[in-house]
């Protein structure tokens, strides 16, 4: 219970102020499409300079915190994930906000991403040591099969036809291998020069969820205040609610507990294999996608609860659990603080107050989430034009802010437009962005695999061999069947009708 | 107005796996083009099954594109990809938000076309404020602003 | 409609705070130096550092802040391609390199359009050795343990370091040729991931940072320095690969500081390089960095010229028939 010892240290004025603004500005951040978390925080680095070690850690971990949950915002009301995290989310909030429920959906959405996170970060506090070596356990054969599970739920989730997800998926990976091989250094596929630097994961992200929002609101022309009335439920009704979501709860923070402690690809298919969970083991599977409320609670429970957890890896070995551990990783080193057993030790009282105060966080994010979810109709009655334009342009800046590269602003807008059309065609934007995003994890993983196997048994034992190795296999196997069966059965029941 | 149907969707997905399938195979010899290949079977594999199903299943439907309403706004993404570098973002940014402001608006009077101006004004400062000064991102300029 | 457009186009200009360069006053906005790695890496983190005093009011450095703005991808070809190609030639683009990287990119690869004809050193702030290390249960306790074992099984022995023709392969090509046992060398795509992977025992050794190496002592041993003499501040105790009886000289020590595009006016470079070495030499700039466990080496634009050169020459020769 060493923590609690340095609790009080959180409750100064000048910590409390940095947690708020924290806070604050990381929800708004993340709420704003083309900003992610892992850009936010390394965007905030330089801020830390003048602050002491202290107030710089707890400034990241607070716009860590709220980025995450912030990116809900816009995937609920707008329909644009904040951050790949947040893809699970907008299946079932964006629905929830058509039908006039958008304050309802964001109480959940901050609701339970405040129990996921609390869970998260008691487990970060009283199991460290026990975890710590977790994350040794992943080789490139684990990992790579991670991404090709994480690839294949998203196929079988958001699509109305599995060839048709996984064929976006598929085809999410290979866009990922444009650019120059992260292993061999060998260029490939760059049919254009824009393409040399391969496609950024966030100008694919804005590009392909933000434009061809734009594009079809402005073809349908929709005012949405025009067209329903806002339902009005109280925030305790939502709470009592969503605390009654037990199931949904526990699978979400848990899942999020389990993937937060693998390293690379976690956070961003927490809450994505969290809502396929719930899809499963749900009495009304037919709600999902149309506004099922415990969609978001599983999902965004799962975001949040891979915090904590995400920071284990991190503070014992060094390994960052989430892109945006990677990013506080270097936020630690800049004062002189170096992984390992020394944090608990020498620099005790500073990491047990960033620990502590990301505990708090999850406190002010909980408050604040909620007013703003009350100002949430605002953002909906703003007129299609105005939206529009400002969606666009905030697209354009976030990604050129990125890595300050014009040809990533290109490959945004060419992607958006492109995948409008292909919406058309009836495709999903969502397998293709996870493509991308788990692309270059897959890729390298394998090829390591290759090199390491070949001095052994050969690549397809490698691969294949091993309690974990089979465990994920048959994770992959199991989605992809459910998914067949669930479709067939689907189109039998229609055609019955 | 572009009408869209199940065949063409099919057809479609055929032909970007058989290029990228062909991209991947010609490119070279090198370990790099291992996983490229991979993929691309597999898509060539699912996007056959897709067409086996088309025959089975033939329920059309049809969905349309309605081109001639988005085109203002695709040609402003345009003049952004073409000019961005060189007029600078901000004036751009001026401009194509006062461009879809006013062709997307309902309403086409003097005091409309004022709060564009006023809302557009508010806008860019803040995206000034954000970017250029609290998070020190140095977007294209050019000559002034 | 027109008038009301031109008004508010002229609001605007005031707003901004753009103004044209001219040139005797330079620096009079923001200088932005590029890093081709990822934000947290350790060029990333070091560069942050280096860099921090630059508009200290009470300093006479530069007088305008230093903006690192990030461009990674590709072991660093991404970030060196634009700013070889893009960059402004105007003193306001730097950016920073790592010496083996580049130069022996710009030698082995047709795609890369840098080399050291078209970049201009200003100074170098760090020089960080690569070393040998395995894992904490690995049967090797010398190298002599682990040249005896990859002679009998060759190519069973894997290797991780960051990259390929980064400091860390170099080190590994070296000491595979000077062993004479065949290696097998698994590029990941960062220091702390080829780290993590010797710790985890993914791959059995690997050559790594010394700073990254140094912390890490709980979960590794360090078997041997490439480098002419033993690191005596952080590890005394460890041998260099040439006291094993290794050919190995310090080919792969990764240099890392700050360049400008070819093109630059002379005097902004003169200016700079007067400048830059004092701005490194800062006293809490050094504190920082030793708190960090960064090896400093401040070296001046007449010092790191030289060296690039001899780089040059020594990976060329090291280099050659290694092209991919």
């Amino acid at each position: 219970m060493e923590f609690l010892n340095y609790f009080s240290n959180v409750f100064t004025f000048g910590n409390i102020l940095i947690l708020i603004l924290g806070t604050v500005g990381g929800l708004l951040l993340g709420a704003a499409p083309g900003l992610s978390p892992t850009m936010a925080v390394a965007l905030l680095i330089p801020f830390t300079f003048k602050m002491s070690p202290e107030q710089g850690l707890i400034m990241l971990g607070a716009v860590y915190t709220a980025t995450v949950a912030g990116g809900a915002i816009s995937a609920i009301l707008l329909k644009i994930p904040g951050a790949p995290a947040n893809i699970a989310t907008v299946m079932d909030g964006y629905p929830m906000a058509q039908k006039g429920k958008s304050k309802e959906a964001l109480h959940y959405c901050f609701i339970s991403s405040f129990v996921g996170g609390i869970i998260g970060i008691l487990v970060l506090i009283f199991f460290t040591p026990l975890l710590a070596n977790v994350a040794l356990k992943f080789g490139p054969s684990h990992m790579f099969w991670i991404a090709i599970f994480g690839v294949t739920v998203i196929a079988t989730l958001d699509s109305n036809s599995i060839i048709k997800g996984l064929f976006s998926g598929a085809l999410g990976l290979w866009l990922a291998t444009i650019g120059y091989d992260s292993v061999l250094g060998v260029e490939r596929f760059v049919f254009n020069p824009i393409f040399s630097g391969g496609i950024n994961i966030i100008a694919a992200l804005v590009g392909l969820f933000a434009i061809p929002q734009v594009l079809s609101m402005l073809e349908k022309k929709q005012d949405l205040s025009d067209q329903f009335q806002m339902e009005k439920k109280s925030l305790f009704q939502s709470m009592k609610y969503n605390l009654s979501r037990f199931k949904a709860l526990t699978i979400g923070s848990i899942t999020g507990v389990i993937i937060g402690l693998i390293p690379g690809a976690g956070g961003q298919i927490a809450g994505l294999v969290s809502y396929d969970q719930i899809k499963k083991v749900s009495k009304n599977k037919e709600n999902f996608g149309k506004g099922e409320p415990d969609g978001i609670i599983a999902a965004e429970s799962a975001n949040n609860a891979m915090v904590g957890p995400s920071l284990v890896p991190l503070l014992t070995l060094g390994v960052p659990g989430s892109p945006t551990a990677a990013v506080l990783l270097g936020g630690l080193l800049i004062h002189g603080m170096f992984p390992g057993p020394n944090l608990f030790t020498i620099y005790a009282e500073t990491t047990w107050t960033f620990i502590n105060s990301l505990l708090v966080a999850q406190f002010l994010m909980l408050i604040f989430g909620l007013y703003i979810s009350g100002l949430a109709k605002y953002v909906i009655k703003t007129p299609v034009n105005y939206m529009a334009a400002a969606i666009t342009i905030l697209a354009i800046f976030g990604t050129y802010s990125v890595q300050h590269n014009f040809a990533d602003v290109m490959v945004m807008l060419f992607l958006g437009v492109s995948m409008f059309f292909l919406s058309k065609f009836g495709f999903t934007a969502a397998p293709i962005v996870l493509g991308l995003i788990l692309g270059p994890i897959a890729e390298t993983n394998f090829s390591q695999a290759k090199i390491i196997a070949d001095t052994q048994n050969g690549i397809f034992d490698y691969l294949t061999i091993g309690p974990l190795n089979l465990t994920i296999i048959s994770l992959c196997i199991l989605s992809i069947i459910y998914g067949l069966f669930t479709e067939i059965k689907k189109k039998t029941n229609d055609k019955d009708q | 107005m572009i009408k869209i149907n199940k065949l063409s969707s099919v057809v479609l997905v055929l032909i970007l796996s058989i290029l990228l399938a062909y991209a991947s195979f010609s490119g070279g010899t090198s370990e790099a083009y291992i996983f490229p290949k991979l993929l691309s079977t597999v898509m060539i594999i699912l996007s056959f099954l897709s067409l086996v199903l088309y025959f089975y299943n033939k329920n059309e439907k049809i969905t349309e594109v309605d081109i001639k309403k988005l085109s203002i706004y695709l040609g402003s993404l345009l003049l952004f990809l073409v000019f961005g570098e060189l007029l600078g973002f901000y004036f751009l940014a001026v401009l194509i938000f006062l461009i879809i402001c006013y062709v997307y608006s309902e309403k086409k009077n003097k005091k409309s076309i004022f709060y564009n101006f006023l809302i557009t004004l508010c806008f860019i400062i803040f995206i000034y404020f954000l970017f250029a000064i609290l998070l020190k991102v140095q977007a294209p300029r050019f000559f002034l602003f | 409609m027109k008038k009301l457009f031109l008004y508010f186009t002229f609001i605007l200009s005031f707003l901004s705070f753009g103004s044209v360069a001219q040139a005797g006053d330079y620096p009079d906005r923001p200088i932005s130096v590029t890093v081709a790695y990822n934000p947290g890496g350790a060029t990333d983190f070091q560069a942050r550092l280096v860099t921090m005093m630059a508009s200290h009011p009470k300093k006479d450095y530069l007088g305008q802040p230093i903006v690192i703005v990030n461009k990674p991808g590709a072991g660093g070809k991404v970030g060196w391609n634009w700013f070889a190609t893009k960059a402004r030639k105007d003193g306001y683009d730097l950016a920073a390199y790592n010496i083996p990287h580049f130069v022996s990119q710009s030698i082995v690869f047709d795609d890369t359009k840098y080399n050291i004809d078209n970049l201009e050193p200003i100074a170098n702030w760090g020089a960080d050795p690569a070393v040998l290390i395995v894992g904490k249960d690995s049967p090797f306790n010398s190298v002599a343990d682990m040249v005896k074992f990859a002679k009998a099984n060759p190519g069973k022995v894997t290797f991780s370091g960051a990259g390929k023709f980064v400091g860390h392969h170099i080190a590994f090509l070296q000491f595979q040729k000077a062993s004479g046992a065949k290696l097998t060398y698994v590029p990941h795509t960062g220091g702390v991931p080829a780290l993590t992977a010797v710790k985890g025992g993914q791959v059995m050794a690997g050559f790594n940072n010394l700073s990254d190496a140094f912390r890490s002592q709980n979960d590794i041993k360090i078997l041997a320095i490439a480098d002419l003499q033993r690191e005596k501040t952080f590890l005394p105790n460890v041998p260099t690969l040439k006291e094993e009886g290794l050919d190995v000289d310090n080919s792969s020590v990764n240099f890392r500081g700050i360049m400008a595009p070819k093109g630059t006016p002379p005097e902004i470079i003169e200016f700079l390089a007067a400048k830059v070495p004092l701005m490194f030499n800062d006293k809490k700039t050094l504190g920082q960095m030793k708190k960090g466990g960064s090896p400093v080496r401040i070296m001046n634009r007449a010092e790191v010229q030289e060296m690039w050169k001899a780089r040059k020459v020594s990976l060329t020769k090291l280099l050659a028939g290694l092209k991919p």
